[in-house]
């Protein structure tokens, strides 16, 4: 996941098929918007 | 995995709480020698100030342990920030009651009309050191905001207190030295206003992702 962090420009979380959120890179991982991508890229689940 | 970090963040969260209260008592302290002019509690907050900085080269270690081993993002980046730039803050809190506590020494129980002035004041410090630790411990915006705000009272003290020494000098009625050190008094208070702010000021950031002042995510995107 560090990986897509530092690579990308843009960030999309897709969860059993739903696009969750999708927005700037820096703004999915440092103020996501949908308690279910930050649970996601914290590690509280998957 | 993520069990593990939760008990690092936790302990994280527990020391931090607990220097912010090394930090209250060290001003209530320092307060206590300069109104009342027991200089045993001076120099307790002279002692105990190395406490203090260790405690943030501790929190300082944990925290760059976790970056490199967590990677951490979101809510868990902006604590790890948040908690590497307030303990700065509590830090220079801890250093500003220990330069109180010397001064008080040094007067050895000198008194000015204007020592009534200084501990309102003192007070008013210690209400905003007090309610940005509870800010963060409580995750409350509303009250970190409440504290920035309380920084102008601190302001006005100083800007009272400051005019009142300069009267006292046209009066002649103190000596030059004495009138200095109740300057440094009132600025080293008027200076825990301010990093008390920048405390409550980390915890907007934290617990929003917004710093106050700044615009929206612009810390990440290096603005």
């Amino acid at each position: 996941m560090q990986q897509a962090v530092r690579v990308s420009d843009y960030t999309a979380f897709f969860l059993l098929g739903e696009l969750v959120e999708f927005g700037k890179t820096d703004d999915i991982f440092s103020q996501p918007k949908d308690k279910r991508t930050e649970d996601y890229i914290t590690g509280r689940f998957g | 995995m993520r069990n593990r970090f939760d008990e690092q963040l936790f302990e994280l969260n527990r020391e931090i709480i607990e220097m912010g209260s090394m930090c209250e008592e060290a001003i209530a302290c320092a307060t206590k020698a300069l109104t009342t002019g027991d200089l045993e509690q001076a120099v307790k907050v002279i002692n105990n100030g190395f406490v203090i900085d260790q405690m943030e080269r501790d929190i300082e270690g944990r925290c760059m342990k976790l970056l490199l081993h967590q990677q951490p993002v979101a809510r868990d980046l902006r604590l790890i920030s948040a908690a590497l730039k307030l303990i700065k803050d509590m830090e220079r809190i801890g250093d500003q009651a220990e330069d109180i506590a010397g001064i008080v020494v040094f007067l050895n129980g000198r008194k000015a009309k204007d020592m009534e002035l200084i501990g309102e004041m003192a007070n008013e410090a210690i209400e905003m050191v007090t309610s940005s630790i509870d800010a963060f411990v409580k995750k409350d915006v509303e009250l970190a905001e409440k504290v920035i705000a309380q920084d102008d009272v601190v302001d006005d003290y100083f800007s009272q207190i400051k005019d009142g020494i300069i009267t006292l000098i046209a009066e002649d009625s103190v000596d030059g030295e004495f009138a200095l050190d109740l300057l440094m008094i009132a600025k080293y208070l008027e200076r825990i206003g301010d990093h008390a702010t920048n405390i409550a000021e980390w915890v907007i950031y934290y617990v929003t992702g917004t710093h106050p002042g700044r615009f929206k995510n612009d810390m990440v995107r290096g603005g």
